[in-house]
């Protein structure tokens, strides 16, 4: 039975979604939806049994109608709640005219109820209905979306909310839902044919003359000259930081557009938990609140050791937990720049309906550092010979031997321990060296204490404390304790002017599925080959972030690998079945993506 | 000649079709559900560029554009090459090409020039060359050429783009044609024979479409400046071209 969540019927701890509902249970009038409001905020879903329809819908963010592809006719998409230990069954029927699917993002499910088409099923074709049910086993902020073409673009995606089934450790009492996303009033397939045809399409912040006048002026033509030639003789554009910008994108909280202005209402002195999803397709969020810290409690839905920061990247599939505690009768800022500070997404969180606070400016535009082209300061170590370019990475501090390499990226013995990241060579396969591959880091850095690009030392610019993953740290012990028996080194790889994107440089369609013993544990090493920072993400199991501590490494579903830069995860290879191992940004999917088979 | 130059397309475009087809097909056949086609990447696409259509200041003008359909490996080009100054056709040119990616940044190219002459009989060239973009991003086209009974010839063009603001670009672009042989009727002469030099001020109205102004220089050099001047004609010209850029 789909039933709708009433926040007035619990008592202290409120969950609701924003003005619309909140000050209809509190009995305040309600603010007329402005001309820019879309639709209606996304309902609450509870219980066992949920029925969605996927179909299409009119909405109108900028002013002009377009056709957005929804569930049950909200975008997002109801909030879905559920409770640890139940089983859920989801009969999705889709009303498009082609092929659908909703793939639940970071919850372990059996693989044939993941919602990959060409993986876990065919797809839901149009008309058809296909019934989801599996058990939960875990609690937490989760997201669903389509796994279907480009239909997350264009505005399939929800929340998912999971009840624990031991009591909360964190305590809060009101609870909101803020899903951060990206629309655009083109279709997905012609935003995707632009990059196609010309990559810097939707960038409208390139360096310049005037810029280089400037630098000319400051450092001389000398000094110049040597700071730029990296980056030109790589032919690389050094504020390539988005594909797709501002431009044509319109960033959206809740489904509100900066504008509309998605509020939450709080009484001062109350512990408010937020839930950030990034349900984005193409953009990576800056997230602070001016005057607010936020206590960090979970990441990708699971509990974390709490860390207190003003400000965190949330990168496309990430989820973020936070507390805060807003004081005194007064209004604060939501603010979520993307990365590329070509835009923002803008919410308010307020004691009084009627009281918004300032929008802070946009941070400065970041631009490419060697460490970002994979050329960190580090001395490269030997070379092996002509095809393979190796370079220690730097996590480990044992100077033993480093672990044997075999075909495939695989290496064995005299693995560093669980926790402390890789200690293998870095070594490019051949299958690197074509056309489909631009760049191969030569000594990438080590990406854990790395805030990204843009981010670097906003403590010194801005006196912002900065989340890094190196800040996570398990709440409670890691399950699965074991050292990793082997270890795989992936390389995430691209041609920015062809707008092609691979792993190994290989297509997804050219490759052998990565196959994985049931039972096993072993460590994925992404080594990002590309200029571009890659949210990756591992379908149907935890990857266990090697953020120090072997006994508490946090679970995530996605991670972001900095661009030029290396990152270590441990898998615990338990559930059967294929799965998906890709980039989450969209138009990068189609090449970024491999199947992950347990056998 | 002609009959080399079709053989050789056909060819390429056969090659062309064969490698995309064998892309297409899944690799793992055993696989109980649909390969994964619906990951939303198309297989081919189809682009027209056209990247100077200009008026100049002597009567004349030029359109030099291009049709490409493929996949991110194999591509076939049709390009139109036509170029009018002093109330004569300077280049008339139909070329269609096999395009294969080789590496990060270039392509090969192999197909067939045809030039399309009014006065005298048209001429067919095998072309064999590569287009990309060489360090500190200068965008290049060499292509050698090979046609009627032994002749050869080369050109070379290169251009950049300097962003001056996000949407004013200054573009300098440079195209020499070289020679195997000395060729009167046409006023070709062997070795560097013409050069072309232009600069466009060019304005982005959309990134698909920018108008421009600038200035184009074209001089001929050794024997074909010795057949200019036997003839009577200028060596060298220097004039004012409006026009724009674009590609959907």
């Amino acid at each position: 039975m789909t039933e709708s969540f009433r926040s007035g019927a619990i008592s202290r701890r409120t969950f609701v979604t924003g003005v619309g509902a909140g000050a209809a249970l509190l009995g305040l009038p309600q603010r007329p939806l402005s001309a820019s409001s879309a639709v209606s905020p996304a309902e609450v879903l509870s219980g066992h049994q949920f029925n969605l329809s996927i179909g299409y819908r009119r909405v109108n963010f900028t002013g002009s109608e377009r056709q957005a592809v929804t569930v049950n006719g909200s975008l997002p998409g109801p909030i879905l709640r559920w409770r640890e230990g139940d089983t859920v069954t989801l009969n999705v029927r889709n009303q498009l005219a082609r092929a659908s699917s909703l793939h639940w993002h970071g919850i372990r499910v059996p693989s044939d109820m993941d919602g990959v088409p060409g993986l876990s099923f065919s797809g839901i074709e149009p008309g058809q209905t296909f019934r989801y049910r599996f058990p939960i086993r875990q609690s937490g902020t989760y997201w669903y979306h389509s796994q279907s073409g480009f239909q997350e673009q264009q505005g399939l995606y929800g929340a998912i909310v999971i009840d624990p089934a031991s009591p909360e450790p964190f305590a809060s009492d009101r609870d909101y839902v803020v899903v951060l996303s990206d629309w655009s009033n083109e279709p997905p397939q012609a935003i995707y044919t632009n990059l196609k045809k010309d990559p810097h399409y939707y960038n409208r912040q390139q360096r310049t003359a005037a810029d280089l006048w400037r630098e000319v002026r400051a450092n001389g033509v000398a000094r110049t000259w040597r700071d730029r030639h990296p980056r030109n003789w790589a032919q690389v554009s050094d504020r390539d930081i988005a594909h797709v910008t501002g431009e044509t994108y319109t960033y959206l909280i809740n489904g509100q557009t900066p504008d509309a202005n998605w509020s939450a209402l709080f009484k001062p002195g109350e512990k408010i938990r937020l839930r950030f999803i990034n349900a984005a397709s193409m953009t990576l969020f800056d997230l602070h609140i001016p005057a607010l810290k936020m206590r960090v409690i979970a990441a990708d839905g699971q509990n974390i050791e709490p860390v207190s920061v003003d400000e965190f990247r949330i990168g496309t599939g990430e989820t973020y937990d936070v507390i805060v505690e807003p004081k005194g009768d007064r209004a604060y800022t939501l603010f979520a720049q993307t990365m590329d500070r070509s835009g923002y997404a803008r919410g308010t969180l307020t004691a009084d309906v009627n009281l918004s606070a300032q929008i802070p400016p946009m941070d400065h535009r970041p631009m490419f550092t060697p460490q970002d082209l994979g050329l960190t300061e580090r001395p490269t170590a030997t070379t092996a010979d002509n095809k393979y370019k190796t370079a220690k990475v730097g996590h480990s501090d044992t100077e033993s031997d480093p672990p044997t390499a075999v075909a495939g990226g695989w290496y064995y013995g005299n693995l560093a321990a669980a926790g402390l990241g890789s200690n293998a060579p870095i070594a490019h396969q051949p299958s690197e060296f074509g056309y489909s591959v631009d760049s191969r880091a030569a000594s990438p850095a080590n990406g854990l204490t790395d805030p990204g690009i843009g981010m670097r030392n906003h403590m010194r610019r801005y006196n912002r404390r900065v989340l890094t993953y190196a800040d996570l740290r398990k709440l409670k012990p890691s399950r699965d304790r074991r050292q990793p028996e082997r270890e795989l080194q992936l390389h995430l790889t691209g041609n920015i002017d062809r707008y092609m994107w691979s792993i190994n440089g290989e297509k997804p369609r050219n490759a052998d599925p990565l196959l994985l013993r049931h039972g096993e544990r072993l460590r994925i090493t992404l080594v990002n080959d590309t200029t571009f920072v890659q949210p990756i993400h591992l379908h149907g199991l935890w990857s266990e972030l090697e953020t120090g501590d072997g006994q508490h490494l946090p679970n995530k579903h996605t991670i972001l690998v900095q661009a030029g830069s290396t990152i270590s995860y441990l898998v615990s290879a338990d559930t059967y079945g294929r799965w998906a191992l890709q980039c989450q940004m969209l138009y990068q999917r189609p090449g970024m993506f491999r199947e992950v088979r347990i056998v | 000649m002609f009959k080399a130059g079709t053989l050789i397309t056909v060819i390429s475009l056969t090659l062309a079709v064969h490698t995309s087809h064998a892309q297409m097909l899944p690799q793992h056949q055993h696989h109980s559900y649909q390969p994964l086609s619906d990951t939303g990447e198309k297989e081919t696409m189809a682009e027209v560029s056209l990247d100077y259509v200009e008026l100049r200041g002597n009567d004349g003008g030029e359109i030099e554009g291009d049709f490409s359909y493929g996949d991110d490996q194999n591509k076939f080009v049709a390009e139109v090459d036509y170029e009018r100054g002093g109330g004569e056709t300077e280049k008339n040119e139909l070329w269609a090409l096999y395009s294969r990616a080789i590496s990060a940044k270039w392509n090969f190219l192999l197909g067939i020039r045809h030039d399309f002459q009014l006065e005298t009989t048209s001429r067919n060239w095998i072309a064999v060359g590569v287009t990309g973009e060489t360090p500190y991003s200068f965008e290049m086209d060499a292509v050698f050429f090979y046609g009627k009974s032994g002749s050869t010839a080369f050109r070379l063009e290169g251009e950049y783009e300097l962003k001056l603001t996000q949407k004013w670009i200054l573009a300098p672009r440079i195209e020499l044609n070289f020679f195997g042989q000395n060729d009167e009727t046409q006023g070709s002469g062997s070795g560097l024979s013409e050069l072309e030099i232009g600069l466009r001020l060019m304005y982005e109205i959309t990134k698909k479409f920018s108008p421009y102004i600038g200035v184009h220089y074209e001089r001929e050099i050794g024997n074909a400046a010795d057949f200019a001047r036997e003839e009577g004609e200028d060596v060298d010209s220097t004039v004012w071209v409006l026009g724009f850029r674009a590609w959907f």
